[in-house]
């Protein structure tokens, strides 16, 4: 499995992303046993250059905060691929990830997308409680749902 | 009646620019502008900052290439802190930075030429602009796609490792470097498992030459043609004429290869090159002293550098650099396709100099940083992957930045790009009726050919009219 998690760090809730990834990989360790290897890595934004590294991965999974104020705690959903309209490889959407995935190295992993609700896109280093909170209920949903279900 | 046709935006280099063509009654290209629409103002706002922020704060100018940035800072700053320039630094700092560069310059060109030039070049300039782009050459040719993200990363990772971050990194610090190279990282990119490697690295850069001499003879008419003016051309060499994107000295040579700047001292570049200010851009226009405003532009980047320079000091890009060399004679080339070659040869030199580096033993441990005496004034020079770039502050004794000056490498290629844009423009529009996307596309093959980083390029101050209006929330 592979987690990326999505943001700056330096804007609040904005490093909802890599909150996630480093509780991923600390708790992955209890994991170990089921030899169940997961690669975690905290990024901006997804771009043409994290394509090689998802392409070793059959399931991959997207942790980014969400502005959307009709979000409740975190949504999840899967990723279909999309060729979209950006201007540029530098940033793309979950679906233009995957659809670049299978354009460039012939290859569909699961995507796997999780939005978390953030309050605070200031300058600064630490998440909201509200964010936190939020966080900890998607990591839980990720080990006890989606990483059990990828286990069994 | 005459007619105005705008280019906006500017696809497929980095930052904002438009283009405005003039058409006369005749149908024909009265006047072509290359325009720089951003504001930035990095020269007026660093003023009152301490010096020692330059080398992080400056890179925020841009996030394509912000190592220049760093390096070109750091350089300046190394002499006010009494460091020195170059070698004068201790043989790790002076290494790591190099390594530093030398990745960012594998990574900018393997950016511009599989991303953002090939698609012209692979699928022609009337091409389908759907399709003129990375993905559909993932579509057309696969492994090339691969190695064009490959090699990307690459170069990108080397920056990881020396500068901290690959997008505005820390490891130049004033009088030197702040960590050493650890045996791990460098083992990873000596001995990594295939392809991520330096010497697929190599092979690869070797591979897309031979590409790129393949497209050559298919499209030889197109390339020397295409665009192609005589011009002046400067850039940094070692003092014994070998290329060095790092340090150096300044050397201009005109469009016969006879010296205008016989290799001088860069710390006294303002005694040769002069800005001039024009109400229609925001990007300024260099020009060398002794040859006047009219005659003096010049062209900076790829193509200045093979023309300017002796020979290369690495194996098999000075195998290349001869073939090169021998192509056009032996005289500059004016060709401005032909800078995707050169940029070509850059890319091979700087994966041989990055195998050397990581050969060294000087990169994991030695002295990482020296002061000396402080100065109130710095230059810092270096080879970005566009171009001659230019930094110089003056502090006062409360160690804050008074000063500032940067010529960016872009704006050095100002004129070259306008005239690119004029004699495309005049080939291309003959009284047509209709203007196609080809035909403006044609303009930005010319523009792009430069590789141009126009966030970074724009710093005209006092003369452009500016309005700011203070909205009360």
């Amino acid at each position: 499995m592979l987690v990326l998690g999505l943001g700056n760090p330096d804007r609040c809730d904005d490093g909802i992303g890599h909150y996630c990834v480093e509780n991923i990989t600390a708790r992955s360790q209890s994991f170990k046993e089921m030899s169940l290897p997961l690669e975690a890595m905290a990024i901006y934004h997804l771009s043409i250059d994290e394509l090689d590294v998802a392409a070793r991965f059959p399931h991959v999974f997207i942790f980014d905060a969400s502005m959307d104020r009709q979000l409740m705690e975190f949504s999840y959903r899967l990723v279909q691929p999309s060729a979209g309209q950006q201007f540029t490889t530098h940033l793309l959407t979950p679906e233009e990830f995957l659809y670049s995935l299978i354009r460039l190295f012939n290859f569909r992993p699961t995507l796997h997308l999780i939005s978390i609700k953030g309050y605070c896109w200031e300058i600064g280093n630490t998440l909201s409680p509200q964010a936190q909170a939020n966080a900890n209920r998607a990591i839980d949903f990720f080990f006890d749902h989606l990483v059990h279900s990828l286990v069994k | 009646m005459g007619q105005k046709i705008t280019i906006d935006p500017v696809t497929r280099v980095e930052g904002h620019g438009k283009v405005t063509l003039y058409v006369n009654n005749e149908g024909g290209i009265e006047q072509a502008r290359f325009h720089i629409v951003e504001f930035r103002g990095f020269e007026r706002f660093v003023q009152g900052r301490p010096y020692w922020e330059m080398p992080v704060l400056v890179q925020r100018l841009c996030g394509i290439c912000p190592v220049s940035h760093h390096l070109a800072a750091a350089k300046a700053i190394d002499v006010i802190v009494g460091a020195g320039s170059g070698d004068e630094l201790p043989p790790t700092a002076e290494k790591m930075r190099r390594l530093m560069h030398y990745g960012q310059i594998f990574q900018s060109h393997s950016l511009h030429f599989f991303y953002l030039a090939s698609p012209d070049l692979l699928f022609g300039i009337d091409a389908d602009p759907a399709k003129r782009n990375v993905l559909y050459l993932a579509q057309e040719n696969r492994d090339l796609a691969h190695r064009a993200i490959l090699m990307r990363k690459f170069g990108q990772e080397i920056i990881l490792a020396t500068a901290g971050k690959k997008i505005h990194g820390t490891g130049a610090i004033p009088g030197g470097i702040n960590k050493h190279l650890t045996v791990e990282e460098r083992d990873k990119f000596l001995h990594g498992p295939d392809p991520f490697n330096i010497d697929t690295m190599i092979q690869w850069s070797i591979d897309t030459l031979d590409f790129f001499h393949d497209y050559e003879k298919k499209h030889r008419d197109f390339l020397l043609s295409f665009v192609n003016f005589p011009s002046n051309y400067l850039s940094l060499v070692r003092k014994d004429g070998s290329m060095d994107l790092y340090h150096g000295v300044l050397r201009a040579i005109d469009a016969e290869g006879q010296k205008i700047l016989p290799d001088v001292d860069y710390h006294e570049y303002y005694k040769y090159i002069e800005e001039e200010v024009r109400n229609w851009s925001y990007m300024k226009f260099p020009y060398l002293k002794v040859l006047g405003q009219d005659r003096g532009w010049y062209t900076v980047g790829p193509l200045a550098r093979i023309n300017t320079a002796d020979f290369i000091d690495t194996p098999l890009a000075q195998k290349e650099f001869e073939f090169f060399r021998s192509f056009h004679g032996g005289k500059p080339c004016h060709h401005v396709m032909h800078t995707h070659w050169a940029r070509l040869i850059e890319i091979l030199h700087a994966a041989e100099k990055i195998k050397a580096l990581l050969s060294d033993p000087d990169l994991l441990s030695g002295d990482l940083y020296k002061q000396g005496p402080k100065q109130y004034e710095g230059v810092g020079l270096i080879e970005a992957p566009r171009g001659t770039l230019f930094h110089h502050y003056k502090i006062n004794d409360n160690d804050q930045i008074i000063q500032a000056n940067l010529i960016v490498s872009t704006t050095n290629n100002n004129q070259a790009m306008n005239n690119a844009v004029l004699q495309v423009a005049q080939r291309t529009f003959k009284g047509q009726k209709k203007v196609t996307e080809g035909m403006t596309n044609a303009i930005e093959v010319a523009i792009r050919a430069y590789d141009p980083c126009l966030s970074c390029a724009t710093h005209a101050l006092g003369q452009m009219p500016l309005d700011i209006e203070f909205i009360d929330l």
